[in-house]
């Protein structure tokens, strides 16, 4: 080809994208849209994943994690060395702090540990006493940087460096509850500070130990320390002494394990909740991708099938003459190319800049500082899965509007074919005419319907989250009527602590459908006049639970159904006889008898002795109240600490959902504004490609005196009904869908409702959806209104 | 209706062409007035101009005591509704829609229209009544282009070349029809055509040259379509 040539073609092509600009321009943006969220979308959530890897890496995470009573012996550490496993003390002791004027718990942890080590994002490890490492949810709550200072255990501490750990059980208050980030603060000192500290208060000290397998299995760590028996003479805690003698002096041999709590790293609450989020987030955005992207697809595909028709007397021209088809398809494709290439570049530049600001999971988990750049994969797939797309479809479309006989395209009938051989004459003229309408183009109100579809599905996305966070953010308010919530491994059974209200709590695994234990429910015994929980329990039989809306939820049980529930050792199958209305953890409610029934009768016989010296088993008259584990009041009480398994409050529970809440907000509005863009461009594309494919009946209707109103009435309002009609199935549809997909991204939140839109959502979807269309119907109405009337006249053959 | 002073031009500057110079004319309620002229001698504009389609530069158009120039597009609407039927040269029926439902869309425009079904009887198109256009031959389509024109009794029918697509035999059934459906129904007819033998039917005969009106006659013996010499 020479240079001509090239030069008329380029010509040719900026013709044909100046008379249509507005559409192609319509198409780019919505393009540029909805590349620019999912390329985000993507790349914060691959960021996440890449963070989480650099911090495992780096920080050499352990695969697994002991906790023990007391420190393993050099024998114990040994044996497992034997297995070829390594393991290390990664210890940490919490105690009280002050970071800005704010009272804190300080969870205090070595610099030096040898595995799970902290990744830093600025600054160095601490070296001297005074010095200290602050985690960067705490730093970033509070404004702290390095050279900043807060107290722990009432000394000062010049913060040296902010950074992260990969370690997921000890870096929140309690094994797989998220803590407030402002309230709770991790900080590694140097080794000698550690130790300090640990002497100052050597009950608050926790003995925790990382393990690298190097091939051995977890299996084999766990037999090996879980036989080992804790030696009451050495524990710190003194009650393990008292229980363990009281036992023995009522000649109950009980002994405790000296391994409170083995955790492999693939049972992390932490890791698998940020890996799953981010898997979620991937899944939705591909989903989201491909309609977008058929969308837009068919939309070129419609805008080439349209300048065919108009081209058709020029092509059949060109090819009387001897144009090949492949030049012909070549001219067509260059233009959709073009927008398509334009608006993805400008997509993929929109998504990096958008990206840093939908790093969910890495605010709120904390993880190494990553870079938040589109991988080359996402950046190379954001720009060739959509020209492919559209080269594909448009090819097709193409070919097959070039593919009619030359002498039909030389003869073009005015616009298109006959429609459907239906007979439409017994309905009013209106109908009859509308009908006929979505008859001839059925195409384009697929699209349509499809375009409304997709903004619902997001919109539906945005709305519902918020919606249903606020739900539960509110009901947890108003269900959460106990301030505390203690339980205790050594209850003291000589009286409930005053001002609390007792309940036997067992905590057990829910077996699912392939017979393994799984997800976590905690059977709850709650006396009958238990001031916190209004659930009737007093008619349950042993085999019964009524169980929370939460566990209902998670675990999609309702009444009638059986949940058989493992407790390490034993299974038990109950009936579902109801659902509770309490959401924020999964309980399965019963009477403190029946779940007494459940507890290991060694512990409650040693509880016994230790309450009433003396007493025989089976005596219940010797002044001792009943078993119980777990205490529930309005206020703080005076519980040795040393009698608990965990304390949580009121706060704590709704802090971290809160803070959750407080950052999806900013995906809910990206989502919404952006869903609602692309309706409006949706539909305005569309509406104005079908009028401007009908100039020729909508003249003549105005020649044969047909006002601009009664023709904007016959050929837009059609489109009313469509979009409403698309929306009352696409609300119902996009909830179903967006139900499951909450699921997913609530599981490791104690979050237990179902996804639901208020009738305020539905009725600003309903008004969006109408308000896009009335914005449209305006601007299409100006189209029809310009049509010249004589025009149409002159159209012969 | 009557029509005085009309003048049209197209373009400006170099492009400008008059098209239509100071035409006057009148025609008697209930005439059949045929205006004839060579290619590009602006019969479509006159015809466009008296239909409401269209705005003249200056002149005025009167239709039974109407002022037709000098409206406002909405008021024009209005008056096609009320007082005009049009037959086009190509035409021009809604392709999507069938021979029943294209004489809907005007049937729709007035309150009392005429019975369709009696409408396609008279047309010989009660057999195709649920086809589409392109289902057509020309002559079923120009005579539901007729019928359209018809079905809201309007009293001023225009009709721009109705046979100029058509061969020799049909147009001749055609301006029977037309001819038929004028006695019958008694609207004024004003037909434009290039072709001279057409002329032999016309109450009043309008000749025009480079828009300009060369000769207007009236003709005391207008032959029945059947008995037309081509
Ligand atoms: N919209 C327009 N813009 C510019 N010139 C026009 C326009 N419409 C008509 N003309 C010019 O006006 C002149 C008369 O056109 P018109 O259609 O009235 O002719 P006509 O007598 O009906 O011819 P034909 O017998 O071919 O239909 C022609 O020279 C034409 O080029
Ligand atoms: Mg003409």
């Amino acid at each position: 080809m020479n240079r001509d040539a090239v030069a008329l073609g380029l010509r040719r092509q900026w013709r044909g994208f100046r008379s249509t600009w507005a559409r192609w321009t319509a198409i780019a943006v919505l393009l540029t849209v909805g590349l620019g969220v999912v390329v985000g979308l993507l790349t914060s959530a691959s960021a996440t994943l890449g963070a989480l890897e650099r911090g495992a890496r780096e920080g050499q995470l352990a695969d697994g994690m002991v906790v023990t009573e007391i420190p393993l012996t050099e024998q114990q550490v040994a044996d497992v060395e034997a297995l070829g496993a390594r393991i290390v003390p990664t210890p940490f002791v919490d105690v009280p702090g002050r970071t800005a004027g704010t009272d804190t718990t300080v969870r205090v942890l070595r610099a030096d540990q040898a595995l799970s080590r902290p990744t830093l994002d600025a600054g160095v490890l601490p070296s001297a006493d005074d010095e200290g490492m602050v985690e960067k949810l705490h730093a970033r709550v509070h404004g702290l940087g390095v050279g900043d200072t807060l107290a722990v255990d009432g000394r000062t501490l010049r913060i040296t460096g902010i950074g992260s750990l990969p370690d997921y059980a000890s870096v929140t208050p309690h094994v797989g509850q998220s803590g407030d980030p402002e309230l709770f603060a991790l900080v590694m000192v140097a080794p000698d500070a550690f130790e300090e500290v640990a002497a100052a208060h050597p009950r608050a000290v926790s003995w925790v130990y990382g393990y690298a397998l190097e091939g051995a299995t977890h299996e084999q760590v766990r037999r090996l320390l879980g036989e080992a028996t804790l030696d009451p003479a050495r524990a710190s805690n003194p009650y393990v002494a008292v229980a363990t003698d009281a036992a023995r002096a009522a000649g109950l041999p009980v002994s405790y394990p000296a391994v409170s709590l083995f955790l492999p790293a693939d049972d992390n609450p932490r890791i698998n909740g940020a890996i799953s989020d981010a898997r979620t987030t991937m899944a939705v955005t591909l989903v989201t991708t491909v309609l977008v992207l058929l969308l837009v697809a068919y939309v070129l595909a419609e805008f080439s099938r349209d300048r065919i028709v108009r081209d058709s007397v020029v092509i059949g021209t060109q090819s009387a003459h001897g144009t090949s088809e492949r030049a012909l398809l070549a001219h067509y494709l260059v233009l959709p190319l073009a927008v398509t290439l334009a608006g993805s570049l400008l997509g993929l530049l929109l998504g990096r800049a958008l990206a840093p600001f939908l790093g969910l999971v890495t605010d709120y988990y904390s993880f190494p500082a990553a870079p938040v750049e589109p991988t080359p994969l996402v950046a190379l797939l954001s720009i060739v899965t959509p020209v492919t797309l559209v080269t594909a479809v448009n090819a097709l479309v193409i070919r097959a509007a070039l593919g009619r006989p030359t002498q039909e395209l030389l003869r073009p009938q005015p616009a298109g074919g006959p429609g459907l051989p239906v007979r439409l004459d017994r309905l009013p003229f209106v109908s009859m005419f509308r009908l006929r309408q979505a008859l001839r183009t059925p195409g384009s109100y697929l699209l349509i319907a499809a375009g409304t579809f997709l903004c619902i599905l997001l919109l539906v996305f945005g709305l519902g989250m918020r919606s249903s966070m606020d739900t539960y953010l509110t009901r947890a308010e108003d269900e959460l009527l106990f301030h505390d919530f203690y339980t205790l491994r050594f209850p003291d059974l000589a009286a409930v602590p005053p001002g609390g209200h007792e309940a036997v709590a067992v905590p057990l695994r829910v077996v699912g459908a392939d017979g393994l234990p799984g997800e976590s429910l905690t059977v709850l015994g709650v006396p009958a006049d238990n001031p916190y929980f209004a659930v009737d329990v007093d008619a349950l039989g042993a085999q019964e639970l009524v169980i929370s809306r939460a566990a209902a939820h998670k675990y999609r049980l309702g009444a009638g159904d059986t949940l058989t529930l493992h407790d390490g050792e034993l299974s038990w199958a109950f009936d579902v006889v109801g659902v509770s209305d309490y959401t924020t953890s999964a309980f399965g409610f019963t009477t403190p008898e029946h779940a007494r029934a459940l507890v290991d009768p060694a512990v409650l016989l040693a509880a016994r002795s230790m309450a009433g010296a003396g007493a025989r088993p089976g005596a219940d008259d010797d002044g001792v109240v009943p078993y119980y584990n777990a205490v529930f009041s309005d206020q703080p009480l005076d519980i040795d600490p040393d009698r608990l398994v965990s304390h949580s409050t009121r706060e704590e529970m709704l802090g971290g959902v809160e803070k959750f809440n407080a950052l999806l907000s900013r995906i809910v509005a990206l989502v919404s504004w952006s869903s609602m863009l692309i309706m409006v461009v949706v539909l305005y594309v569309l509406v104005r490609l079908v009028v401007a494919r009908q100039w020729y009946s909508i003249s003549l209707l105005k020649a044969l005196g047909y006002s601009d109103r009664e023709v904007g009435r016959l050929y837009l309002d059609n489109y009313l009904w469509l979009v409403a009609a698309s929306v009352a199935i696409a609300v119902p549809t996009s909830v179903a869908i967006m139900g499951e997909v909450w699921r997913l991204m609530t599981a490791h939140l104690p979050i237990g409702i179902p996804f639901l839109v208020t009738p305020g959502d539905v009725a600003l979807m309903a008004g969006l959806a109408l308000g896009a269309y009335a914005v449209v119907r305006v601007a299409t109405a100006r189209d029809t209104r310009t049509v010249p009337v004589t025009e149409v006249l002159k159209f012969r053959e | 209706m009557r029509v005085e002073g009309l003048s049209r031009h197209f373009g400006a500057g170099e492009s400008r062409v008059e098209v239509l110079h100071d035409v006057t004319f009148s025609v008697a309620r209930g005439a059949r007035c045929v205006i004839v002229g060579a290619s590009g001698s602006g019969k479509s504009t006159l015809l466009n101009a008296i239909g409401g389609l269209d705005a003249p530069d200056a002149g005025t158009i009167h239709v039974a005591g109407e002022q037709v120039t000098g409206r406002s597009p909405r008021e024009l609407t209005r008056y096609r509704r009320a007082h005009v039927g049009f037959v086009f040269q190509f035409y021009n029926l809604v392709p999507d829609l069938t021979v029943t439902e294209n004489i809907q869309v005007t049937a729709q425009l007035v309150r009392r229209p005429l019975d369709i079904d009696e409408l396609l009887e008279h047309l010989g198109l009660t057999q195709h009544r649920h086809k589409f256009p392109a289902q057509l031959s020309g002559g079923q389509q120009q005579r539901c282009a007729i019928a359209r024109a018809l079905v809201k009794g309007s009293d001023l029918l225009l009709a721009d070349e109705p046979t100029g697509a058509l061969d020799r035999h049909t147009s001749q059934q055609m301006l029977e029809v037309l001819d038929d459906v004028h006695r019958r129904y008694g609207a004024t007819l004003v037909m434009v055509t290039h072709n001279e033998a057409i002329t032999a039917l016309a109450d009043q005969v309008i000749e025009l040259r480079d828009g300009r009106i060369v000769r207007d006659r009236l003709n005391p013996h207008p032959l029945a379509a059947r008995d037309l010499d081509w």
